[in-house]
């Protein structure tokens, strides 16, 4: 009896884990070459997002939601609206933050880390991101998805992210998911909605 | 001058050691031993938008609170982004750390919060002094050496304020806006001796 239980274990664990399939390396050469040329033809995005929180102790998790635009060579701006209003900006290496009217600015260039994190959110958003030194990547699809897992290297980044996930839309070069996963394997999940590409962005945009 | 002097010294040596109570308060006879704070005390989780301001700085986020049994809560901060910058399990005697970021690593500032989450959580006080006020009935309790007054609305027979104070001063009081019995929909907890001030609002997705 006590068999049996652990054969459905094991046969529910395998179905489980046989969702995501690991890519074959020609799988993966294709992958990268097409996402690398479609994100080269990407100018603008702008998009809407909702934002999932989740903590092991909650039954649901936290929504959020806002806005997000981004425009070529590395200008981002999150705006989440509901329910508060956050900004954060990132453009020529600096960060500007517009906390419910309290502004700040950080100098990503003097700060290793905010580099770090400002380079993954551009590189997250573009899906420019597969010749990053400092993540081991790997790659895996499901039927609605190709997905790339990146782990970070260096400690000072692996003491806040465990795991990245990248959700692609088959044919398409920009995610339309992202998970975050912490150490404590609590994560974020950001879902993109009503995406456009390459509609006219105006620069006054990336400020605080 | 030299009797003037220490007239002074007396004047200003009993002004500092006068024993502090909120204004206004006539002191009456105890009826129940113990006071309860209803708030928190449901199953579901509560979550707060979160400002906190801390010598200047700012920080928000979101703080989720969760009663685990009568005497425990699991409370947590994130940041607007979502990653989760303090995890705690706050029990009766103790303050069980599940996950704190580097920077907030600091001794004082997880005792500070510590002391401000009990204030607003701990549900159960026992009562030393009870007063009454035009409009109130506030309780007195002590923990180690400190006075917590609690100020109960007659009118709404509910809890709106909270002051913490040391034998002689007022050091952090907590303001609070009932939604009802067991949910505040807003509360400021702003401290006096030290420039923090954390203010709690309903996270409502409109």
């Amino acid at each position: 009896m006590k068999n049996i239980g652990l054969l459905i274990l094991l046969l529910l664990t395998q179905s489980l884990f046989a969702q995501d399939k690991k890519m074959t390396a020609s799988e993966i050469s294709h992958f990268k070459t097409t996402t690398e040329k479609g994100t080269k033809s990407i100018k603008t995005i702008k998009t809407d997002f909702i934002q999932y929180k989740h903590l092991d102790f909650l039954e649901k998790d936290i929504e959020s939601n806002g806005k997000m635009i981004f425009k070529t060579p590395s200008s981002l701006n999150w705006k989440y609206i509901n329910p508060y209003q956050y900004s954060i900006t990132f453009k020529n290496n600096k960060i500007y933050i517009n906390d419910q009217g309290n502004k700040s600015t950080v100098n990503a260039g003097n700060n290793k880390m905010f580099e770090r994190i400002n380079k993954l959110i551009v590189g997250t958003v573009s899906g420019n991101m597969f010749d990053d030194k400092e993540f081991v990547i790997e790659y895996y699809k499901n039927k609605d998805y190709n997905i790339a897992k990146l782990t970070p290297k260096e400690s000072a980044l692996k003491k806040y992210i465990k795991h990245v996930y990248l959700y692609f839309p088959p044919n398409e070069s920009v995610v339309s998911k992202v998970k975050l996963i912490e150490p404590s394997d609590d994560y974020t999940l950001i879902i993109f909605k009503n995406k456009v590409v390459n509609v006219p962005i105006d620069d006054a945009l990336f400020s605080n | 001058m030299m009797r003037f002097f220490l007239i002074s010294l007396l004047f200003v040596g009993f002004s500092a050691c006068k024993t502090y109570y909120p204004a206004g308060v006539i002191r009456t006879e105890i009826s129940d031993s113990t006071y309860q704070n209803t708030y928190f005390s449901g199953d579901s989780a509560y979550l707060y938008k979160t400002q906190v301001d801390v010598y200047g700085n700012q920080l928000s986020g979101v703080l989720v609170i969760k009663k685990i049994d009568d005497n425990t809560h699991r409370v947590a901060l994130t940041s607007a982004f979502g990653n989760t910058l303090l995890d705690v399990i706050i029990a009766e005697n103790e303050m069980k750390v599940k996950y704190v970021m580097d920077d907030l690593n600091r001794k004082f500032l997880l005792k500070t919060l510590e002391a401000d989450f009990r204030m607003i959580l701990t549900q159960h006080h026992l009562i030393q002094e009870k007063f009454v006020t035009g409009q109130d009935t506030v309780y007195k309790s002590k923990i180690k050496k400190e006075f917590y007054y609690f100020f109960n609305s007659n009118k709404t027979n509910q809890l709106y304020q909270i002051s913490l104070a040391s034998k002689s001063k007022e050091k952090v009081k907590v303001n609070i806006t009932p939604k009802s019995r067991t949910f505040a929909e807003n509360i400021v907890i702003q401290h006096y001796n030290i420039k923090l001030r954390i203010e709690l609002s309903e996270y409502r997705i409109e």
